[in-house]
């Protein structure tokens, strides 16, 4: 389990004395390294697991992986703390000496390794022969050689030199690349042997050894096996030639190289030889790089080009340039790319002449150096490029939009403008860009585009507006809507106005210029009074509704009636819940009127979340009891009551089951409605199943019931009957912070919202409660709930598993927390549940820190065997 | 293609024997499986193959998948589970692109040395346990394969000097798989940084929340059949298979990674060192406390506090809390960039409506951190988040662990690359199970 930082710090007074002296220690050290910290915060310190005892070093040779390892814990403490000059009774050669002692005694293989381990850390001398000897067993030889190849000193040398001999396999490798580490000495002439070992991977490592170890023994002895090696053998080479290449002195370089013919080796070593000959002779790097770039292997000109980048001097540019203008850029476009990066003017020349490429690639790499380096007069020659939706298009629209140079807005405005001759599709590319580059200050100028361009340039300038248009722009936009409320650009610029109005902060001005012109419109049903309405629906907001709920109830035109319904009918969200409401129940509206407010109330009671699930199931009852007129509007509203996850909308269906003339359609929706209920209430979900099936239902219902009943097989007894409320959060505060703070579901005499939790999706683990799927987000916190019925007075063990922090309160009483993120594993947490005779409240609040969240939860009797007579349910009885 | 069980020391002679033949490979692309949609000629595709295609491995193999001018041919990993799905979701994408609904152009191997000596692959993506990064990421370079790797570049910090030279000596594209990097948000508020917005930039917060915990002791159970468990330890120490050890879990054991720290610290930390301009060096010292549970098979940092001193004078803190991110605390304001999310908040709010202006220092946009890798292997420029970046952040990462596991601050010294501690430079060293080797 993961500590808090305070249960840290009550723990650290446990161990105050033990640690005191390393704190002291710790302060003095930071005040020399961060001497222009002494007023920052100090990092506190977190307690270790304690200092070791001799019982552990005893505990450890019986130690398998998977038992329990404090005692490990407390050895691998002291060694760290030992190896910073800490200690506590054991010195590092008292520890180093108690881990010999493990390595020579009879201690399994995993003590073996841990104690290799920890010598790795402390080991000095005197653990060679106890590490040397290690190397002949197969379990711990792997971490005798770390050790080994750590511990300063020649005693650690002579043994991995030996060793050279005395091993054999993956040993015997890691013996080599131990002594390549080490570069000892001694051990060139046995390597320069092994190059011409039958075993290709001890001549690998053995070469790669040598040229590590830097002495001109390796060297001649690489040398020598290199002059004599065929392709395949040099392969096995190359590498170490290269890193030999690396080191070798100026005078060798030259001859070094030759042992690598272009004929033998790979095209990545021939780039490698390329950087070192440029490296380590600078006065032909330019020769070098110009050979490299002319040349035809792709690989090299690559990474020349590459090198060549690394420079900046203006003989690089002038190399590049003269590469360039001989090279078929479209097979190699990255020149230009190159040359656009140094600043060279060729580049805009060579980019130009690219655009019409054949070669896509060529083209688009053009286009995204024209990024760079285009002037303005270029624009309309990229833009002509830039109106398709092909990538070589999309990099020419990409090159503009991205383009900082002064102007650019300036000339796309004249380019939409059609001052110029811009054909159509130029002048949609320009305003499309102008979007894109968000060039607000150019507002006006599209504006008046909008106003007097055939529909195409107009509808596109338009879109534009959606993007740059600012609450200041609405009354010109108002104008617009005036201008075309009766052409299809219509459409558009309503929902630039919509946009522009959710751009205001103030969500209670919103509406406001709207509601003042359609004021002013009110005695009329022209086209542009109808099209404000829809626009003040789509804004949304309060004052919109009430200026709609008031218009409707004076006299007006049909047309502006029609209007004033649609308003309603589509309005975007939970607020016009009511007010559709009061004109179904008593606002007398029939035939089509009544069917559009109809569909509007449903479809919003099905997407609006806010109100508590009982609430929603009242207001289908409302309208089954009082207001649909036919079977057709009764399938409807069943429907979307099956979506609704209650018990209540489960009875309100099944009260249609009676209803022949829908009986398929309301079967159909009752299993909906059950299948994430059931896990909640199997045995009375699963009993009204058992009924129905029971029933003259067609074959897919039956086996979507079958189905479900099958998910009773997954509970493993784990409580499934949970409600959950929230979640809760509080802006700018992180689940760190809310565990410390109250919410209304573990305040007494504070009403909350419940609902059942819906199953999991994942049918083999319907225990699961996964929060992040059924209400997601982060840094906030839900409670679940359930009550569970007890036939005595009892003590169990209550078994949770939650990601992340959890709190339970059993019956009011907080009886667990856990603050702090961690992965979900049911059964984490073991905690004793003290249950009274009937019904008991089982509440737990679950936090999310981020991620996943979930949850599970069951109870067992202290031995962990089913209690008899213990059930959950979401409701007591 | 499924390969047949080879042990560790069998591929590696198998390996040289693949080296030699790797002129006659005989894989040829069929035509159909070039040009699919004929958007980009089969010619100017990059040919790719994925190492290692685990959650974060499938992530990556089909981001690139999904780019016009890549052309899969090869998936590995040493589950086979794992690659066949690879295989057949790689295969599935294509088919669906193809006339006759069919693709068979993903070979499936569980040996990466097999996928670098395929001549016909241009680039790798690298997605493996951290543990493994570094050999591959060298072995592709040596190879001459252009490289996408996943964070952290390495699992210890000579590991990523190595592979940082590898590249460089072998004139490799690199992109470190730090995609935050790549997130315009992120960028623009570096820039706010860099240029001074927020006055002189004196303290840098990182807030690194786990979302997992400690678990117990696991028992040794029966290694899948369907996964090579010795080749996936390969240069880590034996150890008793186990469930919770491999795949996603493998980051919280510290033979395998460095935890929270070097798991969204590379990123978190990436990004600090972006705002920061230090992304060509590192701290000059680094002091810090951690939790480290020594009951059960994690052991990775599971809480902690640090502190890293810049040359600069900077002081960069983390914290294992808050929302997850990095705050650039200047003497005029602030910037949080919440990592993942890329949203941005600042004191004043009114920074985040500031543009920067043509003389200013710009960092430059990334089409895409996945695209922008594609874009480098064409232009050879450097991509976001180039070797010596990802060996930087990961290296400070690093830094962290060690001195929280030793409990003790220490000095570093960015260009010899050491401690003035001779127990924490003994503890940097990696150490590798034969017969691998840097």
């Amino acid at each position: 389990m993961k500590p808090n930082k305070a249960y840290l710090y009550d723990a650290r007074k446990a161990v105050f004395f033990d640690c005191c002296l390393i704190v002291v220690l710790t302060i003095l050290t930071a005040a020399v390294v961060f001497p222009g910290m002494a007023s920052a915060q100090q990092v506190p310190a977190f307690s270790g697991p304690g200092w070791a005892s001799d019982g552990d070093f005893k505990a450890l040779e019986r130690y398998t992986f998977g038992e329990d390892r404090s005692a490990l814990a407390r050895i691998e403490y002291t060694v760290n703390q030992a190896s910073i000059g800490v200690s506590e009774g054991m010195d590092v050669q008292t520890l180093a000496a108690r881990l010999c002692r493990v390595l020579e005694g009879r201690a399994t293989p995993d003590a073996r390794r841990f104690a290799c381990r920890m010598l790795k850390q402390i080991g000095d001398s005197r653990a060679v022969p106890a590490l040397a000897r290690c190397l002949k067993d197969a379990e711990s030889a792997a971490t005798a050689l770390w050790a080994l190849e750590n511990i300063p000193g020649e005693d650690a040398d002579r043994a991995l030199v030996k060793a050279l001999d005395n091993t054999r396999g993956e040993t015997r490798i890691g013996v080599i690349n131990a002594l390549a580490r080490r570069r000892v000495a001694a051990a060139v002439a046995p390597l320069g042997k092994l190059l011409r070992d039958a075993d290709q991977d001890i001549v690998r490592v053995s070469a790669l050894a040598l040229a590590d170890m830097d002495t001109p023994e390796a060297r001649n002895a690489l040398a020598e096996a290199a002059r004599s090696a065929d392709a395949d053998k040099m392969k096995l080479l190359e590498a170490a030639l290269i890193r030999a290449a690396e080191k070798s002195p100026d005078d060798a370089f030259d001859s070094w190289m030759q042992l690598l013919p272009d004929e033998k080796v790979t095209d990545a070593t021939r780039c490698a030889k390329l950087s070192l000959m440029i490296a380590r002779h600078p006065d032909q790097a330019l020769a070098l790089l110009e050979a490299a770039l002319s040349g035809q292997n792709d690989t090299v000109v690559q990474a020349a080009l590459g090198f060549l980048r690394a420079r900046q001097d203006s003989e690089a540019t002038q190399l590049l340039v003269r590469v360039a203008r001989n090279a078929d850029l479209t097979r190699h476009p990255e020149f230009i790319a190159a040359l656009a990066d140094r600043g060279a003017p060729e580049a805009r020349e060579m980019a130009l002449g690219l655009m019409g490429s054949s070669s896509a690639d060529a083209a688009a790499e053009a286009f995204r150096t024209l990024e760079k380096v285009a002037r303005l007069d270029d624009i309309p020659a990229i833009a002509q490029f830039a109106g398709k939706s092909d990538p070589v298009s999309q990099a020419a629209f990409q090159a503009v939009a991205r383009m900082t140079m002064e102007g650019v807005d300036n000339r796309l405005v004249e380019l939409a403008s059609g001052k110029d001759g811009s054909d159509s599709a130029l002048r949609v590319t320009a305003l499309k860009l102008l979007g894109e580059r968000q060039a607000v200050a150019e507002t006006s100028s599209v504006m008046r585009i909008a106003k007097k361009a055939d529909t195409e340039v107009a509808r596109e300038a338009v879109k534009t507006l959606q993007v740059l248009a600012r609450p200041e722009d609405l009354p010109d936009l108002l104008d617009l809507l005036k201008q075309y409320a009766d052409e299809p650009v219509k459409e558009d610029v309503i929902r630039a106005i919509v946009f522009v109005c959710e751009r205001i902060p103030q969500p209670e001005q919103r509406s406001k210029v709207l509601i003042d012109a359609a004021r002013k419109e009110r005695k009329k049903d022209k086209p542009y009074a109808l099209a404000l309405i829809d626009a003040l629906s789509r804004v949304g907001q309060q004052e919109g509704l009430s200026f709609i709920q008031e218009e409707l109830s004076k006299k007006s035109s049909a047309p502006r009636k029609t209007a004033l319904i649609e308003a309603l009918a589509s309005w975007p969200n939970g607020l016009a819940l009511d007010a559709l409401r009061g004109l179904l129940i008593g606002g007398g509206y029939q035939g089509p009127d009544r069917e559009k407010l109809l569909q509007g109330y449903v479809r919003l009671l099905r997407a609006d979340t806010q109100e508590a699930p009982s609430s929603v199931v009242a207001r289908y009852r409302e309208l089954l009891d009082q207001v649909v007129a036919s079977d057709q509007e009764r399938v409807m509203l069943l429907s979307g009551l099956s979506q609704v996850v209650d018990l209540d909308a489960l009875d309100l269906i099944e009260e249609h089951l009676n209803n022949a003339a829908i009986f398929n359609e309301a079967a159909n929706a009752f299993v909906r409605a059950a299948k994430p209920l059931f896990p909640a209430d199997p045995d009375g979900v699963g009993a009204r199943l058992k009924s129905l099936a029971e029933k003259n239902i067609p074959d897919n219902v039956r086996n979507q019931i079958a189905e479900i009943l099958a998910i009773a097989n997954n509970f493993e007894g784990y409580i499934c009957a949970w409600q959950v409320s929230g979640p809760y959060e509080l802006s700018g505060k992180t689940a760190d912070d809310l565990f410390d703070m109250p919410f209304p579901p573990e305040m007494e005499g504070v009403e909350s919202v419940w609902r059942v939790a819906p199953m999991a999706q994942e049918y083999s683990r319907p225990w699961a409660v996964l929060l992040d799927r059924i209400l997601g987000g982060a840094d906030r916190v839900a409670y679940l709930r359930t009550y569970v019925w007890s036939p005595s007075s009892m003590d169990c063990a209550l078994l949770l598993g939650t990601n992340d922090g959890c709190k339970v309160w059993c019956n009011g009483e907080k009886i667990h927390e856990f603050k702090g993120g961690r992965a979900f594993e049911p059964d984490q947490d073991r905690v004793t549940l003290s249950l009274r005779e009937g019904w008991n409240t089982l509440l737990i609040a679950v936090y999310q820190y981020g991620g996943a969240w979930a949850a599970s939860a069951r109870i067992t009797a202290p031995d962990g065997q089913p209690v008899p007579g213990l059930r959950c349910s979401i409701r007591p009885e | 293609m499924d390969k047949a069980r080879v042990t560790r020391r069998g591929f590696l002679r198998k390996a040289a024997g693949v080296a030699v033949a790797a002129g006659g490979f005989p894989y040829i692309i069929p035509g159909r499986a070039l040009g699919l949609d004929g958007a980009v000629a089969p010619s100017n595709r990059i040919v790719m193959a994925s190492i290692g295609v685990g959650g974060q491995g499938m992530y990556d193999t089909m981001a690139l998948v999904n780019i016009p001018d890549v052309q899969y041919v090869a998936v590995c990993d040493v589950d086979r589970k794992h690659c066949a799905d690879a295989a057949a979701k790689v295969s599935e994408f294509y088919a669906a692109r193809s006339p006759d609904g069919k693709y068979d152009g993903i070979t499936e191997y569980h040996d990466f040395r097999e996928v670098l000596a395929r001549s016909d692959i241009d680039a790798v993506m690298i997605a493996t346990p951290d543990h493994w990064h570094a050999l591959i990421s060298i072995a592709a370079a040596q190879a001459g394969k252009d490289i996408y790797c996943e964070k952290p570049l390495a699992n210890s910090i000579p590991e990523g000097r190595a592979v940082v030279d590898a590249v460089r000596r072998y004139g490799r594209v690199f992109q470190t798989g730090s995609h935050e990097r790549s997130r315009d948000n992120a960028r623009f508020a570096c820039e706010l940084v860099r240029n001074g917005r927020i006055g002189k930039l004196h303290t840098i917060t990182v807030n690194m929340p786990i979302q997992n915990g400690p678990i117990p002791n696991q028992p040794p159970m029966p290694v899948p059949p369907h996964f090579d468990y010795d080749f996936w330890l390969g240069p880590a120490p034996d150890a008793p298979y186990t469930e919770k050890r491999c795949h996603f879990w493998f980051r919280y054991i510290l033979d395998y990674s460095g935890g929270e720290i070097t798991d969204r610290g590379a990123h978190i930390m990436d990004l600090a060192q972006l705002g920061n301009g230090t992304d060509d060096t590192m701290p000059i010292a680094v002091r810090g406390t951690g939790y480290f549970p020594t009951d059960g098979l994690f052991n990775t940092a599971m809480d902690y506090e640090f502190e890293l001193q810049y040359a600069n004078g900077v002081v960069m803190r983390g914290v294992c809390g808050g929302a997850r991110g990095v705050r650039f605390e200047g003497d005029k304001g602030w910037i949080f960039i919440r990592v993942h999310e890329g949203t941005l908040e600042a004191d004043p709010p009114s920074l985040l409506k500031e543009r920067i202006g043509p003389g200013e220092l710009s960092l430059g946009r990334s089409r895409g951190h996945h695209v922008n890798f594609i874009e480098c292997v064409k232009s050879r420029r450097d991509p976001m988040a180039p070797v010596e970046v990802g060996f930087h952040s990961a290296s400070i990462c690093h830094m962290v662990n060690i001195a929280m596991r030793l409990g003790k601050p220490l000095r570093w010294d960015p260009v010899k690359e050491q401690f003035d501690d001779p127990a924490a430079n003994r503890m940097m060293q990696p150490s590798m199970r034969a017969p691998w080797r840097l």
